[in-house]
């Protein structure tokens, strides 16, 4: 059962850990941590708009395609349509920058925070 | 491994630990207390208390595959010692190419070529297609998909005039990515 368990977990370990960046040639790739791509896209995104307080940023690759599902942080009373077209345009920027493509589909979620819970997410 | 080959091998690991552990927990129940009378299911004792020969090759074919699965699991873990010399045919008879020295030769330019990065590792193999090199290294933030064409052709430009051999794939396993100043630190 122990061998059976080790087994299970050598299979799904590697899961969500890096994302493979494939060249356009098919001559080979890049395989990052997908920590470190998504730390500078979430520090990209929390300053792209005044409002924002916070952001976090999860990439996936599936196949060939790049994802970016976004979730903001703001001040109470901000204009989520605004801060989510800016957080869209930032991390699409940033991704370009740090991996030479484009991302496929960027999901991002505004959440307006109320003057209570503020507290919990100011720096 | 294909994502259709981790289902299934996540479902079957799931399955068989099930298994495994109703088979565990039944055994302790009986050590633990003589009168419990826990019966094994019907068609397993039908399976093994009157053994066919349809059986008997079903089982022998399930064992040789666990091993074989077994065995797959150990070298994916424990992939060994790769060859340090490599021998390759040439126009007019063969060639021997050093593992180690064509690994130096590769961390220095990869080095030169993306400076701030920190190679731990080279790996190279051949196929039908030509000479394939894996690298792993610490690189710096910088453009990962325009790094890796710019090391691509610098390696391939080097290692065809150095070495004579032609470097078709590069595959850059990445151990982290940090700014520059932070690697410093």
């Amino acid at each position: 059962m122990a061998l059976l368990a080790l087994l299970l977990w050598l299979v799904l370990r590697h899961d969500a850990e890096a994302v493979w960046l494939s060249s356009a040639g098919g001559d080979g790739g890049v395989l990052a941590p997908r920590a470190d791509l998504e730390r500078p896209l979430a520090t990209t995104v929390g300053r792209a708009h005044a409002d924002v307080l916070r952001a976090q940023v999860d990439l996936r690759a599936r196949g060939a395609a790049l994802r970016a599902r976004v979730t903001v942080w703001t001040r109470p009373l901000a204009d989520p349509e605004a801060v989510g077209a800016a957080a869209d345009a930032a991390v699409r920027h940033e991704a370009e920058r740090l991996t030479g493509r484009d991302l496929d589909h960027v999901g991002v979620r505004v959440r307006v925070l109320k003057v209570g819970q503020l507290v919990r997410y100011l720096p | 491994m294909s994502v259709f080959a981790r289902i299934v091998a996540v479902a079957v690991g799931l399955v068989t630990l099930a298994f495994a552990g109703a088979g565990l927990v039944r055994q302790a129940a009986m050590a633990a207390d003589a009168g419990v009378s826990w019966p094994v299911a019907g068609w397993w004792s039908e399976l093994t208390a009157a053994p066919s020969a349809a059986t008997t090759a079903a089982a022998v074919g399930a064992a040789a595959l666990a091993a074989l699965l077994a065995a797959l699991a150990y070298r994916q873990v424990f992939p060994g010692v790769p060859p340090q010399v490599v021998e390759y045919a040439v126009p007019g008879g063969t060639a021997r190419l050093s593992v180690p020295a064509l690994g130096k030769a590769v961390r220095r330019r990869f080095e030169a070529l993306l400076p701030g990065a920190s190679v731990t590792d080279v790996g190279v193999a051949r196929d039908g297609q030509g000479w394939s090199l894996r690298v792993e290294a610490d690189l710096p933030v910088c453009d990962l998909r325009q790094a890796q064409q710019t090391l691509l052709q610098g390696l391939r430009d080097d290692l065809r005039r150095v070495a004579g051999i032609e470097i078709v794939r590069l595959d850059v396993v990445a151990r982290s990515i940090r700014p520059a100043a932070e690697k410093a630190r």
